[in-house]
């Protein structure tokens, strides 16, 4: 008995020794490599500015001090200023140019950047972090366009999306209507609004005494947009994606009349762009209508900005976009979601705490509140309802973004929500479609402005623009920059 | 000399402890008496200091060779303002009245200014138009919008686009806007808005007006008027952000306006990475501005959460020296340790030069000192564990050893002197080896006692030995002591005092007084004998042997070997042997040794001696000397035991006659019959002797009276009338004897009185009458005395 309690005793005291001594070496160790209890951190990319920014920071340090503390995660969240410069940095990142960042463990994506990246293999697929009821929640189209590789995978997480909405400078347009009787509802189709251009050009120009200086009613923010929902309302599919292999349908009809309400217009004068985006336009009093993502909501200009000293505040209502006549009813759906990388020696935990962080983020209150304050649409079922967004939020008629958001609802109510799947070299062959015809017509419309200047009337500066000539060469051209693309 | 002597355990604990104890000094002595902690935080700060002064290099270079390089893009601007004022395209004098008065400059510079936004990596460049005295316009409170462009890379580090997708414009006017193709930030402004915000711009004010003042003798350039700018935001909301600007000055001296790039606080957060300064989450850098005295900073920028956690949102931050570290002042009274380098953007005798951009490193003392503090717990903890291991090692050790030493010690303790020994082993090699020779030892005492006792019996020397402890209160006895003494054998070989006392004190009634010495005792003690019927079967002759034998423990013989030499005795039953035991004692200190001899033979032997001496042959009766010796000694010593005694001398009537008739053999056997009379009818506590031949005397005493006396010579005249010989000749001889009687104390109290006159009383008789027993008569005596 003796003996064994003495053993025992030596075995105690040397068990807490080595243990002691155990702990102490390894408490150095840990205090020379530094390390405290570190949660997950959570890198995310975005392109928001401004209020968007706001919006969204808001809500990732809402995470952080909630749910984030609760399971060990921190959100960082880095805003690259631009979808561009967001993508730019997106791949350089994945093709380890030098001087990159660290790919982050979340970033904001088009379908093209983020088929790109899951290419050389860096998107994780998120269907297996998701319960089929999870995914239910989001409207259909929006999940399915995070499918890249068409097998149900979900490599795009919707977070907010935006459709095209067609804005107006009502009080300018009020001044127009009042003078010349011209109809609101002219504007629902395409081809309404090409006519009303044209009546407001000659109705501005009419007003100074100087000749052709009309002002441009209406320009479009997205010309590629323009293009694919435009076919797609005449019935075909520009780019149809099968399998990933795609399909060019460049019919030349369709784009004829595409052509016709656009470049025509441009080159005329009826239409305009300058600067980046529509609403500096508007801004600057180019233009007092303009077609552009939802998204663009925050963005709206409350002034016109004529010169140093000359301005005067406006007001911007919101309606459905345009369509071709008679054509079905699509609307374009668009807005950056987010993409889930994975790295070769990536742990779990970090998809685990990227997928929660993005569950948390989309939950209904939150993704209205987001959209509200950006702009952008939510992305569940449940919460793309204005009745339900005007129970559960402050938004009410007075807002300024409520003619938006009641717009931007509408057209995804009332339309087929299209967008192009992803293909390879999609990017550059949106690209063509984004920049051929545009930047043809701003180049034309120079010209025509000299020609202008130089005396010449409208109809003549423009005659070599507005024939038939001049569009066949352009579409052959197009269309075999686009075959070259996709073969 | 007395050695105090103490446990085992202590003293092999004790010094353990002491060792220890040193040791551990030693050891703590030398890493905290040698100042390796502090050693140690001296490395850590120099570490700080390195990383600092790193950072402060870099940043410095940034700023310096890549930021404000606007050198060139002056030149460029300068250029072409020259052209257009020398083209007449524009005026100085109506450069800044508007947009439309400076486009056609504006238009000119704003690619130049875009490039430079690009090259320079920086978050914004900007060139503003202005001709006024900004000071004079401040002073009269008149603040004026001013034309020019703000242009913004929200993040210059990734590559940039070649349609300027990732620029924004913050004031430009209307008409660039729609040359430049470039988009416009939320709070776009035609111009720079002055009058909303009610104040200049430092990045124009302070640049614009230190080239105004500069007077014309100056070696100056316009470089060295460049200004770094504290943080400002363009528009309520707007990021805070600081710039560098430089004074636009033509050759003939006109400031018409500054040209800057700006850089992000954001921007610049990137670039100063607080985890490097320790470990993550576990420092923060401050970059600012000591404006006056060098001990107050007024903050830029901070990044890392550790400054906010110690002076929450402070604006200026306060540095103090103490024992030649640098620490900052903080609510939360720590020791917040810091390395401040200096940032020389300014060359001596600038306008600027007393704003000091300095770079400070701050890590919190918990933090910075953290891996010596933890080596010291360490070391510490370590010390400790040591020293209780030490402890309790030493005491279990201590213990482990002397317990077999301790348990050794008790089991001798316990162990009889003559019993066989077995040490337990301690696992010490010295004290085992002592412990098997010891043993070794014992055995071999062992068997010398054995072989003694052995010896002992084997010699039939009917010998035991006792030995009285007194100390010990143990008497050791050898193994035929009991046996000897007549006891029930006892298998012990040690008894305690009291009980060796009360065994011999039971034999004290055998207890016999002898003449010998006095340190002897002798015993006669009564053998027991036990009856054994044994039939023996083969006796020599075949017949059953029926006799009773009787065992005599006295030989020591077993059972068995009764069928061979049993004693056949006599029928009667009743015979007792006796056995006679010798104790003698020899004292020694607190021992008493005991020898305890059977001389039963010699006693024996000597009995039979002293009787043949004592007694008459023929009769069996006392001789003559031992009836003197017993009369001298009972009237010497015991003189009270007489009472009254008559002596009487007989003398045997006609004995010759009888010897002369019919023989000797017939004479002696008168004699014994006469004797036997004597013996027979007397009380048995006579004394009866034959002196002689036919003389005899007979002593009566301790009577109450003559009379008594007197009755027991009847009985004996009566008894001798009764008895006669059978004579060869077939006759009856009575036994006829003449016999006097001396009185005692009447007739005298001598024994040799009493024989003389005993002896006179026969005479009388003898020389009268005969055959009677007469009185002895003082008269007649002294009569015939004197005669």
């Amino acid at each position: 008995m003796k003996n064994y309690r003495k053993k025992l005793l030596c075995a105690g005291l040397s068990a807490v020794l080595l243990l002691s001594g155990c702990g102490m070496s390894s408490e150095l160790a840990s205090v020379s490599e530094s390390s405290h209890d570190e949660p997950t951190l959570v890198t995310v990319w975005n392109y928001y500015n401004g209020q968007q920014l706001k919006a969204f920071d808001k809500l990732v340090s809402e995470f952080n001090d909630t749910v984030g503390n609760e399971k060990g995660i921190l959100v960082e969240s880095h805003s690259l200023g631009t979808v561009y410069d967001l993508e730019q940095s997106v791949l350089d990142t994945v093709n380890h140019k030098v001087g990159a960042n660290e790919l982050p463990n979340i970033f904001a994506a088009y379908v093209d950047t983020a088929y790109a990246v899951d290419k050389l293999g860096y998107v994780a697929d998120l269907k297996p972090y998701l319960s089929q009821e999870e995914i239910d929640k989001f409207v259909n189209s929006y999940i399915e366009e995070g499918e890249l590789s068409g097998d149900g995978s979900i490599k795009i997480f919707p977070v907010a999306k935006s459709t095209e909405i067609f804005m107006l400078n009502k009080t300018d347009w009020d001044k127009f209507a009042e003078a010349t009787g011209a109809d609101i509802n002219d504007l629902k189709t395409i081809e309404g609004l090409t006519k009303t251009a044209q009546d407001y050009y000659e109705w501005t120009d009419s007003q100074t005494p100087k000749a052709n200086d009309g002002k441009a009613f209406f320009g479009r923010d997205a010309m590629a947009n323009y293009f694919l929902i435009g076919a797609r309302q005449l019935g075909t599919e520009i780019f149809s994606v099968e399998d990933g292999k795609a399909k060019l349908n460049f019919d030349k009809d369709v784009i004829r009349k595409i052509w016709d309400n656009y470049y025509v217009p441009f080159v005329k004068g009826y239409f305009a762009a300058s600067g980046k985006f529509r609403s500096d336009d508007i801004k600057t009093g180019n233009i007092i209508a303009f077609t552009g993502a939802s998204s663009g909501a925050t963005f709206l200009p409350d002034q016109v900005t004529v010169d140093d000293t000359e301005r005067y505040p406006i007001e911007m209502e919101a309606m459905e976009c345009p369509e071709f006549e008679g054509g079905e009813h699509y609307a374009v759906q668009q807005g950056a979601g987010m993409v889930v990388t994975k790295t070769e020696d990536e742990p779990e935990e970090q998809i685990e705490a990227s997928v929660e962080f993005l569950k948390w983020f989309t939950q209904d209150e939150r993704n209205i509140q987001f959209s509200l304050d950006s702009g952008y649409m939510p992305v569940t079922k449940e919460a793309n309802n204005l009745e339900t967004i005007e129970k559960d939020t402050s938004l009410n008629e007075t807002d300024r973004t409520f003619s938006i958001v009641k717009a931007a609802i509408d057209t995804v109510n009332h339309n087929t929500l299209y967008t192009t799947k992803a293909f390879e070299n999609g990017k550059n062959a949106r690209s063509i479609l984004e920049y051929s015809m545009s930047d043809k017509a701003a180049e034309d419309r120079k010209t025509v402005v000299e020609n202008l200047q130089k005396g010449q009337t409208l109809e003549q500066a423009s005659a070599e623009f507005a024939g038939d000539e001049c569009f066949e060469k352009w579409y052959q051209e197009t269309k075999e920059a686009l075959e070259k693309l996709i073969k | 000399m007395k050695t105090k002597n103490r446990p085992l355990y202590l003293k092999l604990l004790v010094p353990m402890l002491v060792l220890i104890l040193v040791e551990i000094s030693l050891l703590a002595g030398s890493v905290f008496g040698g100042g390796l902690i502090r050693y140690m935080e001296n490395n850590e700060i120099e570490v700080l200091h390195e990383r600092v002064l790193n950072r402060q290099r870099y940043l410095q270079n940034e700023m310096l060779t890549r930021w404000s390089k606007v050198d060139s893009t002056v030149i460029k601007i300068n250029q072409i303002t020259e052209d257009l004022l020398q083209s007449g395209r524009i005026s100085i004098d109506t450069l800044d009245d508007s947009s439309k008065d400076c486009f056609a400059f504006l238009d000119a510079v704003s690619d130049p200014l875009l490039n430079m936004l690009r090259s320079n990596k920086v978050t914004g460049a900007f060139i503003v138009v202005n001709t006024d005295n900004l000071e004079e316009l401040s002073e009269k409170g008149i603040y004026k919008n001013k034309p020019g462009i703000y242009v913004r890379d929200y993040d210059p580090k990734s590559s940039y686009s070649d349609r300027n997708t990732d620029l924004l414009l913050e004031y430009a006017p209307t008409e660039i806007v729609k040359n430049m193709n470039v988009s416009l930030d939320s709070g776009w402004k035609p111009q720079f808005a002055f009058e909303d915000m009610q104040q200049y711009g430092a990045y124009l004010y302070e640049p614009y007006q230190a080239a105004l003042g500069m007077d014309e003798r100056t070696e100056l350039e316009a470089s060295d008027m460049g200004y770094w700018s504290e943080p400002y935001q363009l528009f309520a909301n707007d990021q805070e952000v600081i710039s560098y600007s430089v004074p636009l000055i033509l050759e003939d001296g006109t400031v018409y306006g500054v040209l800057g790039v700006e850089l992000s606080l954001s921007y610049l957060e990137d670039m100063l990475p607080s985890e490097e300064l320790k470990d993550k989450d576990a420092g923060s850098y401050l970059l600012g501005i000591e404006k006056e005295s060098d001990t107050e900073i007024t903050n830029v920028l901070i990044s890392g959460a550790d400054y906010s956690m110690v002076n929450g949102d402070k604006k200026v931050t306060e540095i103090y020296t103490e024992k030649n570290r640098q620490l900052i002042q903080n609510d939360m009274d720590e020791d917040i340790y810091c390395d401040v380098e200096y940032l020389t953007l300014y060359n001596t005798n600038t306008p600027f030069e007393q704003q000091r951009w300095v770079l400070t490193g701050i890590v919190r003392e918990k933090n910075l000192f953290r891996f010596s503090s933890t080596v010291e717990k360490t070391l510490i903890r370590g010390t400790l564990a040591t020293l209780i291991a030490g402890i309790v090692g030493g005491i279990l050790i201590s213990l482990y050893i002397s317990r077999p030493v301790t348990a050794l010690t008790k089991s001798v303790r316990k162990m009889k002197p003559f019993s066989r020994i077995e040490f337990s082993r301690t696992g010490i090699r010295e004290i085992d080896l002592m412990a098997s020779e010891l043993e070794h030892l014992n055995r071999e005492t062992l068997y010398a006692a054995e072989r003694f006792s052995y010896i002992v019996n084997a010699a039939n020397l009917h010998l035991a030995v006792f030995e009285i402890n007194s100390e010990e209160d143990s008497v050791f006895i050898t193994g035929s002591f009991f046996d000897m003494l007549g006891l029930e054998q006892q298998s012990v070989t040690s008894l305690t005092e009291k009980e060796f006392r009360d065994i011999l004190d039971s034999l004290d009634k055998y207890k016999q007084h002898s003449a010998g010495r006095e340190d002897e005792i002798l015993y006669k003690i009564p053998v027991k004998n036990t009856t054994v019927e044994v039939s023996k079967a083969d006796t020599e002759s075949g017949e059953q042997d029926t006799n009773t034998y009787i065992k005599v423990d006295d030989f020591s013989k077993t059972g068995s070997d009764i069928s061979q030499e049993s004693l056949k005795v006599t029928e009667d039953d009743n015979t007792e042997t006796w056995k006679y035991i010798r104790i003698t004692l020899k004292y020694n200190d607190v021992r008493c040794i005991g020898l305890v001899e059977d001389i039963t033979d010699t006693a024996i032997e000597k009995e039979n001696i002293e009787y043949e001496r004592d007694h008459d042959l023929l009769t069996g009766l006392l001789n003559r000397r031992a009836f003197n010796r017993i009369m001298t000694e009972m009237f010497d010593h015991e003189k009270t035991v007489l009472k009254t005694a008559a002596l009487v001398m007989i003398d045997l009537d006609e004995l010759k006659h009888v010897n002369d008739t019919y023989g000797h053999d017939y004479g002696d056997k008168y004699i014994r019959t006469a004797a036997e009379c004597f013996g027979k009818y007397t009380p048995e506590s006579t004394m009866i002797c034959r002196r002689s031949g036919d003389e005899f005397n007979i002593f009566f005493y301790g009577y109450q009276n003559k009379d008594e006396i007197r009755e027991c010579i009847r009985n004996l005249k009566e008894g001798i009338r009764k008895v006669s010989i059978h004579l060869p000749d077939h006759t009856e001889l009575p036994i006829r004897m003449s016999a006097g009687i001396a009185w005692y104390p009447d007739d005298g109290r001598i024994y040799q009185e009493l024989k003389t006159y005993s002896d006179f009383a026969m005479y009388q008789i003898k020389h009268t009458s005969k055959n009677q027993f007469g009185e002895f008569d003082k008269d007649a005596y002294l009569k015939d005395k004197y005669k």
